[in-house]
């Protein structure tokens, strides 16, 4: 009992748990990681009481497919230094989110794909999360905040779809994910092979972002 | 066949001895195999919601059946408000009939079990509302966890006291799995509950101690309840001795020092050296497994089918084998190479069900078949139904477990080649995935069946004594016997 | 029948042995024994084979549980190995990482675009100006509206990408593109003072239209 308990806690707990962030091996002076500014930190509440993590993981490995797919480089314990708490998933059901903030920096489409996935991906397998939203009648003028959804996933005519506080936190969550300043531990990886490098995450019949 | 012949008086005195001791039991086993039921219905009816989910996922709006609540919410029942829960009374019925004694302060068990499913309750709920801790393995908040601890020890405590004033005979193998088990519960637990609630750990360290926690409870503390109680059945039930002690001895040995560094997934973001040392252990770790399977294989010798002819018998022949692939595949899928195309899959998930669900499910539910009707004096109401709990809940296993194992290796294949979009590789494996769903019907027909045939037969047990004469006299059997006894 | 109603649970078990077992209760089997056979020796050979391998396994990929060697780095020395070596080198490895990731899906990695659908970076005249005000401008804000690239006639949609890149990264994707070789550029690299001024400039807007980019001088 103890000696797994000495191995596999203790021990890492000696190396992992003094960590501090430390400044980047780029060109920026500055920490990494840093705290979630107030609205992501919300985002990461709503991420984690909504069970994301079940489907979405938010770590990238250090093989070939991984770094293509969801690079630039690898995530290291450092990353996830004030997650609370980290939420490296288990499976990947959907794309892995460590750098979604990079990957799809617009806002709009990712409201409108919590509200309905389908209206984004083709045939996908994300449940919709209308709860997050709400469905009114268009008053003097229409919010700016409204989705831009076309049918069949539009609401009828004279009615829009806000946001709610939680969606929005969570898509302010979802764009700050970035995990890809290059530390002493995840340097940059060297280039790969050219025709490993096409990688292609854009799922198919799916509108350009 | 025995090679000893017991002498008479011995045969009487020892079955004296057990019935007291099964006895003593009766009620620790009734309401922990019966709340262990009810939860089995609860956890297996969120796990085919979740699994039907991906064939429409647009079903079950509403953030109390969201996937991602859901998902947890039935692993959890299923894990520790079930399996969990079953385990502990198979562990107490079996410390108590290999002490040769009655279950020291028996009576510790009620509150015992009270807290513990207060714990499981408020820990589904705090789940489905929201509340989880995010941490896979231990996604409950402080409350239901101490709950769960509190009641744990009270159950344990009884079990312990037994198992020190045993009576003055050999030990059997199973007890030394069976005090080792003791222990490995809370130790695990509360090292959870210390590092994720009470004294937080930064980062990284909450995941490691969550999934350290979660293969301990599964890997050993589980493994080694199921180790006991088919080093006591397969033998008992074959009507031949056990072929190796020593054997056994050996792989309660290396499951000891092995399994219990098994924790950490590959590819995870920690340092490179806990893959490694993880990755050893699962290695190591198919020794005992090895062991474990032969001794048990040549034990049961041509009595396979005497085994099978037994009410749920057939658990455990199918138990062996889930606990042979589910090692051998822990351990290959361990190295990097490997871990790199299947992580990530639906394999992590089928590797879990077919030994979480294949060996210490179906060994459990084998053991709560066997002694119920032990425990109480009542046989089970029809054994039709019986056999059919048994088959069910081996078919739901073996079909869920090896259409996810499936459905991972089609997705990380796919996956694993960058030239196909994610989405496309997604797709790949679900046509075996949906597969599984018949398989969790399946174990929601078996949950449900066990849980009438044990409300049928607490039924029997309760109605005996705990309802007072009155009220017994307006229920239509007491209106029968009144009509009876007049005439 | 109310004496019946008295009996305990132990004289309730006593009375049913009396009887001959319920069916399905059954004769129970004998206690099991245990026997004596020595472990196979097989088996000792298997836990030295398995833990010889597995200690390889370790040795191979634990990196000498150094707290800084994360997969699929060997050592730590393979880790200092790769640490860019110079300023310039610094960030051009940084602007290639970040091309990977996010602009090659359109652009592609040969920086030849997509027929019909993106335009190329490869020896574009965007991308090789003297100057860097028309390419900062085009990626903090995005293109919108015809606009012509070396000599083809695209209908520019880009996006923006101000917000989801800081100012070193722009740079260090610029630096990467502007002095790529393979493709044929070889214009000057690029400073991360500038675009910040550049950004700081222009504040938030629109994307931008070919005709008003051509409005700046290239030289800047």
């Amino acid at each position: 009992m103890g000696t797994a308990w000495c191995g596999l806690i203790f021990a890492p707990h000696l190396q992992l748990g003094a960590l501090q962030p430390a400044p980047s091996v780029g060109i920026s002076s500055a920490l990494y990681p840093t705290r979630l500014e107030g609205r992501s930190q919300q985002g990461a509440e709503v991420y984690r009481s909504l069970g994301c993590a079940h489907c979405h993981s938010q770590n990238v490995r250090g093989n070939v497919a991984d770094l293509s797919r969801w690079g630039p480089r690898r995530t290291v314990s450092r990353d996830y230094l004030y997650d609370e708490p980290p939420l490296p998933g288990t499976l990947r059901i959907g794309p892995d989110l460590s750098n979604a903030g990079a990957r799809q920096p617009d806002a709009a489409w990712h409201l409108a794909h919590l509200y309905q996935p389908r209206s984004k991906v083709v045939k996908s397998l994300m449940p919709p999360y209308p709860f997050l939203f709400e469905v009114r009648k268009i008053g003097e003028a229409p919010s700016p905040k409204a989705l831009r959804l076309e049918s069949p996933y539009a609401p009828p005519e004279g009615f829009e779809v806000v946001p709610k506080h939680e969606a929005e936190v969570l898509v302010a969550y979802l764009l700050d994910r970035k995990k890809s300043v290059a530390l002493f531990e995840a340097p940059m990886p060297s280039s790969l092979k050219k025709e490993e490098a096409g990688a292609t995450n854009a799922p198919t019949g799916a509108v350009a972002p | 066949m025995s090679e000893t012949r017991p002498t008479p008086e011995s045969t009487a005195s020892v079955s004296e001895a057990m019935k007291s001791s099964d006895a003593s039991c009766r009620d620790a086993g009734l309401l922990l195999f019966w709340m262990a039921a009810t939860w089995a219905v609860a956890g297996a009816l969120l796990g085919l919601l979740s699994s039907l989910k991906f064939h429409g996922p647009g079903m079950g709006s509403g953030a109390v059946l969201t996937y991602g609540r859901v998902y947890p919410a039935s692993n959890f029942l299923l894990f520790y408000g079930a399996l969990a829960q079953a385990a502990i009374g198979v562990m107490l019925w079996l410390i108590a009939r290999l002490s040769g004694r009655p279950l020291a302060s028996a009576w510790m068990v009620l509150p015992g079990g009270l807290s513990w499913n207060l714990g499981v309750l408020s820990g589904a709920g705090a789940i489905l509302t929201g509340n989880a801790t995010g941490i896979s393995g231990f996604e409950i908040p402080r409350g239901p966890a101490v709950m769960m601890l509190a009641g744990y020890c009270a159950m344990a405590l009884p079990g312990l006291l037994t198992l020190m004033t045993r009576r003055d005979k050999p030990w059997y193998v199973s007890e030394c799995f069976l005090l080792a088990a003791l222990f490995w519960f809370p130790w695990a637990f509360s090292t959870a509950i210390l590092f994720i609630h009470v004294f937080p750990a930064r980062g990284m360290m909450l995941v490691l101690v969550g999934e350290w926690q979660y293969s301990n409870l599964s890997r050993v503390w589980l493994a080694l309840i199921a180790y006991a109680v088919l080093f006591y059945m397969v033998p008992k039930l074959a009507r031949r001795p056990l072929e190796s002690g020593p054997t056994a001895a050996f792989t309660f040995w290396l499951t000891v020092f092995f399994s219990s560094w098994i924790a950490v997934p590959p590819g995870s973001p920690v340092p490179a050296w806990l893959q490694g040392v993880s990755g050893l252990a699962a290695m190591v770790s198919v020794a005992p497994m090895l062991a474990a399977v032969t001794n048990l294989r040549a034990t049961c010798g041509d009595q396979a089918e005497a085994i099978r002819s037994q009410p749920g018998g057939i658990c455990f022949l199918v138990s062996i084998p889930c606990l042979l692939v589910a090692s051998l595949l822990q351990a290959g899928a361990s190295f990097r190479g490997v871990a790199d195309v299947l992580g990530y899959t639906f394999f992590e998930m089928g590797l879990h069900t077919v030994f979480t669900g294949g060996f210490v499910g179906l060994t459990v539910l084998g053991a709560v078949l066997f002694a119920l009707p032990r425990l109480t004096g009542v046989p089970w109401g029809a054994e039709s139904m019986i056999s059919m709990v048994g088959k069910l809940a081996t078919g739901a296993v073996v079909v869920v477990g090896v259409s996810l194992l499936g459905a991972g290796i089609l997705q990380g294949f796919a996956a694993a080649d960058v030239s196909v979009p994610f989405e496309t590789a997604l797709k790949r494996g679900m046509g075996p995935f949906r597969l599984s769903t018949l398989g969790w019907l399946a174990g929601v027909g078996a949950a449900v069946v066990v849980w009438m045939q044990i409300t049928a037969l607490g039924w029997k047990v309760c109605s005996v004594c705990c309802i007072p004469p009155l009220f017994r006299e307006m229920l239509p059997a007491g209106k029968a016997k009144k009509a009876e006894v007049a005439a | 029948m109310l004496r019946r109603v008295r009996l305990l649970p132990s004289q309730l078990m006593k009375s049913k042995s009396s009887k001959p077992p319920a069916p399905l209760i059954g004769p129970e089997p004998a206690e099991p024994q245990v026997g004596r056979s020595a472990i196979p020796l097989w088996l000792v050979m298997a836990v030295g084979v398995l833990f010889y391998l597995g200690s390889m396994y370790l040795e191979q990929t634990g990196g000498g549980f150094h707290a800084e060697v994360f997969e699929p780095h060997r050592s730590i020395k393979v880790v200092r190995d790769l640490q860019p070596k110079d300023e310039g080198g610094r960030l051009i490895a940084l602007g290639k990482a970040k091309y990977e990731q996010t602009c090659q899906l359109c652009h592609q990695a040969t920086g030849l675009g997509v027929v019909g659908q993106f335009p190329p970076l490869a020896g574009s005249e965007w991308v090789t100006t003297p100057g860097i005000a028309r390419l900062t401008r085009i990626i903090l804000h995005g293109v919108s509206g015809p606009i012509e690239v070396k000599g083809v006639k695209w209908e520019a949609a880009m996006p923006p990408f101000g917000s989801a890149f800081t100012d070193e990264e722009i740079a260090a994707i610029m630096a990467y593109i502007r002095t790529q070789k393979d493709w044929g550029n070889s214009a000057s690299s690029v400073k991360v003072e500038d675009v910040a001024a550049i950004r700081k400039a222009t504040g938030d807007r629109a994307p931008w239209t070919a005709d008003e980019l051509l409005k700046i001088p290239e030289s800047e």
